[in-house]
């Protein structure tokens, strides 16, 4: 990262940014990193510092507005609000994340096969997505969730299943713009097979577009998380969840405001990180490109 | 044109098809069926009766005749039958269509008005001071979830400052004023959520069209600022726009079940909510249909206004 900013055109003003292609990195990816990380940092090691435990009771100071001994406040049950968000951070994170995961592997595979494989599959398989994507994402969310049972692990399948068209196109697309350059079709010629063509020749160039799309997908899936759980289809009681604890607790927002507002900025801020990082991930691989060529 | 409209219909229809195919698979995955559901704890120790309810409720039959049979009423405008409401579900349905419909279609005009006004603003000075505020704007727009912005503006609004109430709970054959009062808080929710996605959109494509020529000869002509920007340079903007707009109506339609979700508001998402809280899947069957079907048509909407606006593209 110090070779990036010793360069003598590292500072630049606003304005000029668009005519020298950037090589250092973009400030929305360093502030977006920074945010993102200081969430990965609690989910790890959350636990651990939390003043109280995310489902200790402490029923003499119900409600309890910010003090030293509660920072953010206590809720109906006299839980402690600072340790159920950042343990809620935790929860927050492996759900977004194993959500997209399983959304970006599905939608890479398909998109991969079906734009380089072309015929009857490609047709097949897009006509699929076109289906799955005239759904708004959240109704086909609650669809799944509403057959397979409200809870975490479902809440992230049916995040997977929503996301895996949307990868699947951009992924699509992707393999058409390289599938006839000259080192697949050399590949081709050479007689290897279909998936190594696909694996080792034409994955390795669309890695790009691909984790825009990841980063992109990875803040709707923060969004759909807090938001299913709000709907109480995501995760349950006691859980620490974020978009729980503000439907669980909205009824005392004019009381207690906190109960509310501690967990929608835990939610702001990470989803904020998440569009920032990818904004910059965007730009700077947009920008590595240009200065290649 | 009416050709592409054709052929568009058509695609329409085997599409809807295809989503009906869609909704009635994931469904018939669900444990138990409508007759279990009825019966209740019942159902275990009443082996006839559940049979006989079965073959009441046509469940016996081969999951295609059942398909087909649903498929059959809804060409007909029979939408089935609701198992908690015990009622016909059509006409349930067109009420709580026309309660989202007074919460979707003013937010979403709002939304348009306004973010296409800040694209435009944004765009004319790209990186100036205005344009960063809006960007950053924008930014916490799409960050920001429905019921989260829907709180604080009850917080705001109805908890601290009283202005209007915090349910938009709703007694029929009031005035205009009491609808305004009950929706403002609701309607302007949906905008903040709407606005964002359009904004960006209008923005960037904005800064491409005022580099073009024609702009430039436009305002060497000695026409205004302000005729130049709405009148020549707008209409060409907004074809990426017209597109978001038909893609805001899908997002729109997942935040109108937070939204009613949100201040209680009786509409198609808390319908959706009701029938998988119920387990209705008469009710969830139909109202998914409806919805999707809803957001396809929004589509060709925005695919005609583009053709429309674009007399290049024909496809």
């Amino acid at each position: 990262m110090a070779t990036h900013s010793a360069g003598p055109a590292a500072p630049h003003a606003a304005g000029e940014r668009r005519v020298t292609p950037p090589r250092r990195i973009p400030t929305t990816l360093v502030l977006g990193g920074v945010i993102v990380g200081v969430f990965v940092v609690l989910a790890v090691i959350g636990p651990h510092i939390t003043p109280y435990g995310f489902d200790k009771f402490h029923f003499s100071s119900r409600l309890a507005g910010p003090s030293a001994e509660f920072w953010l406040g206590t809720d109906r049950y006299g839980r402690d609000i600072f340790s159920r968000v950042i343990a809620g951070a935790r929860l927050t994170l492996i759900m977004a994340a194993s959500g997209t995961f399983i959304g970006v592997v599905a939608g890479v595979l398909i998109g991969l096969v079906s734009g380089y494989l072309g015929g009857w599959i490609d047709e097949v398989l897009m006509r699929l997505t076109d289906i799955t994507m005239s759904f708004p994402s959240l109704l086909l969310a609650l669809l799944v969730v509403a057959v397979l049972g409200a809870n975490e692990v479902n809440a992230v399948i049916s995040i997977g299943l929503v996301f895996t068209p949307r990868v699947a196109r951009v992924v699509r697309s992707a393999t058409l713009g390289v599938r006839h350059i000259q080192f697949v079709e050399a590949a081709e010629v050479r007689g290897e097979s279909n998936p190594y063509v696909i694996f080792r020749e034409i994955l390795p160039n669309v890695w790009p577009p691909i984790i825009v799309e990841t980063c992109i997908r990875m803040s709707y899936a923060v969004l759909l998380v807090v938001s299913l759980s709000y709907l109480g289809l995501g995760a349950q009681p006691p859980a620490p969840d974020w978009g729980l604890m503000i439907s669980k607790e909205r009824a005392f927002i004019a009381s207690a405001p906190w109960v509310v507002l501690a967990p929608a900025a835990a939610i702001v801020a990470l989803v904020v990180g998440v569009n920032l990082l990818g904004d910059g991930m965007r730009e700077w691989l947009s920008a590595r490109k240009t200065s290649d060529e | 044109m009416l050709h592409f409209i054709l052929r568009r219909l058509s695609l329409l229809a085997l599409t809807l098809l295809g989503i009906s195919l869609l909704i009635f698979g994931i469904l018939q995955l669900l444990p138990g069926d409508a007759a279990t559901q009825i019966l209740g704890a019942w159902s275990e120790r009443s082996g006839k009766t559940h049979e006989y309810l079965r073959a009441a409720l046509g469940l016996d039959r081969a999951w295609y005749e059942q398909y087909f049979g649903w498929l059959w009423g809804v060409l007909q405008g029979d939408l089935g039958r609701s198992l908690a409401m015990d009622a016909p579900i059509t006409p349930i349905l067109m009420e709580r269509l026309g309660y989202s419909l007074r919460l979707a279609v003013p937010a979403l005009i709002l939304a348009v008005i306004i973010s296409l006004v800040l694209g435009v603003v944004a765009a004319m000075r790209p990186n100036g001071l205005v344009d960063h505020a809006i960007t950053v704007l924008t930014l916490g727009g799409v960050s920001v979830p429905a019921f989260v912005s829907g709180a604080i503006l009850i917080l705001v609004f109805a908890a601290w400052l009283g202005w209007f109430p915090s349910t938009a709970s709703l007694t029929p054959g009031e005035g205009f004023l009491y609808w305004a009062k009950m929706l403002a808080l609701p309607v302007a929710t949906l905008t903040v959520e709407a606005l964002a996605h359009i904004t960006r959109i209008t923005r960037s494509s904005m800064i491409e069209v005022l580099k073009t020529p024609y702009v430039r000869t436009a305002r060497l002509k000695g026409l205004p600022v302000r005729v130049v920007l709405f009148k020549h340079a707008l209409r060409n903007a907004m074809l990426p726009t017209v597109t978001v707009i038909a893609f805001n109506i899908g997002w729109m339609l997942g935040g109108v079940v937070v939204v009613e979700q949100v201040f209680s508001y009786p509409g198609l998402g808390s319908l959706v909510l009701f029938a998988i809280e119920q387990r209705d899947v008469p009710l969830l069957q139909a109202s998914m249909f409806f919805v999707a079907a809803g957001y396809c048509v929004a589509n060709l909407l925005a695919d005609i206004a583009y053709a429309l606006l674009d007399p290049r593209i024909r496809y």
